[in-house]
């Protein structure tokens, strides 16, 4: 189990890449996301969330994962990004549906996600809080993220 | 100088890191370094018809002196830098099929000989800088294509687009939109000189200036019926004057 609170921070790492990360209280990084933009043509794409420490509980994961999604969105709001851009892996729809609030474009195994940032953020905020808990999420809807989750770490 | 504007018959992306995945509602290029399953290789492809029927304008012909042919593109996505160089050449593979063709096949069953989509010239590849910003703009050059698919392709312009570098070692992509709305959507125009071809109902017309003179030396002066080089015109026009 990984120590309370978690924080997610911003690293840059060039002009067009940042990598966003989610660390415990006492400095263990508990996962990861690297991210690719254009600030010029205020464009983004959300990269792909690994979890980089195994004795996170499935809850914190989750959070962890959703904290790093809040963070690369105010990054993105922050630099001018007005539209951003994921395609996420089939089992991982459900999460990322719920972050952004948007119905995927689907093709073979994966989920296109697109559309404004400020629309994508509004949502995000709106169902989750600043430690990573999504807002009225069932049990039953969390359990089946935490299992889609685990299979990154 | 007229214009004629052409709709794909048929447009994918296809890419190769996920080699199967290749849908049809944009069209991308570059490569993306986003993490494992998120990064990605793309070259889009697209199939135009020129003989077909044209979205504004009409369908060309081979008659048709061409001056200009280019691509107007909305793009919708930019990351990592700009103006790195792309390329569009001809596609070889004259029955690609976009709606089950992918990183290695070109259609069901059938391999591309070299994966990633199979090219030949001529035309020679027309090269280009990627776009800088979201947005409309073009991509010139293609009158070679044009001319190509008309000559030798019945119409057919089959055309790949990738990044001349497709390993540049941080992410280079653009995204072009190829659905949405009429004004958006990914289309070839094409600029040409030509005479119109004469009017359907009237084969063998000459040019409208001397049908235009005719008709109002007959208004002016009458002549008979039986004149030898308006037999049936004349014929017909006094009758509707006299309604």
């Amino acid at each position: 189990m990984w120590n309370e609170p978690l924080t997610a921070t911003t690293r840059q790492i060039d002009d067009y890449t940042i990598v966003v990360t989610a660390r415990a209280a006492d400095g263990i990084e508990c996962a990861a996301v690297t991210c690719v933009y254009n600030a010029g043509a205020g464009f983004g794409i959300f990269g792909e969330m690994r979890v980089l420490d195994d004795t996170g509980a499935p809850r914190q994961r989750l959070r962890a994962l959703v904290l790093l999604t809040r963070e690369a969105l105010r990054f993105a709001a922050d630099n001018g990004i007005t539209r951003v851009h994921t395609e996420a892996p089939a089992r991982l729809e459900q999460f990322a549906a719920a972050m952004c609030g948007i119905a995927p474009d689907s093709a073979g195994d994966r989920r296109t996600f697109a559309g404004e940032l400020h629309a994508v953020r509004t949502h995000a905020l709106r169902v989750s809080d600043a430690t990573g808990a999504l807002i009225g999420m069932t049990t039953k809807e969390e359990r089946a993220l935490d299992a889609a989750i685990d299979v990154l770490s | 100088m007229p214009q004629s504007t052409f709709f794909p018959e048929g447009l994918q992306l296809i890419d190769g890191v996920s080699q199967t995945y290749a849908p049809a509602w944009s069209v991308d290029v570059g490569g993306v370094y986003a993490g494992g399953a998120k990064s990605a290789l793309r070259r889009g492809l697209a199939r135009f018809n020129v003989f077909g029927v044209a979205s504004d304008g009409r369908a060309l012909t081979i008659a048709d002196t061409l001056t200009d042919a280019r691509l107007l593109v909305d793009v919708i996505g930019v990351a990592g830098a700009m103006g790195w160089s792309a390329s569009v050449e001809r596609i070889s593979r004259a029955d690609w099929d976009y709606t089950a063709a992918n990183w290695n096949i070109y259609k069901t069953a059938s391999n591309w000989t070299a994966a990633g989509g199979d090219v030949a010239t001529p035309p020679p590849a027309a090269g280009f800088a990627s776009p800088a910003a979201l947005g409309a703009t073009t991509i010139d050059g293609l009158l070679p294509f044009v001319t190509d698919a008309i000559a030798n392709r019945a119409g057919a312009v089959l055309l790949r687009i990738k990044a001349d570098n497709e390993t540049p070692g941080s992410t280079q992509f653009f995204s072009i939109r190829a659905t949405q709305t009429f004004d958006t959507r990914l289309r070839l125009r094409v600029t040409y000189a030509a005479r119109d071809p004469a009017p359907i109902d009237r084969p063998h017309a000459g040019s409208m200036r001397a049908d235009r003179a005719a008709a109002s030396a007959r208004t002016s002066s009458p002549t008979p019926a039986s004149s030898p080089t308006q037999p049936h015109a004349q014929g017909s026009r006094t009758q509707s004057s006299n309604i």
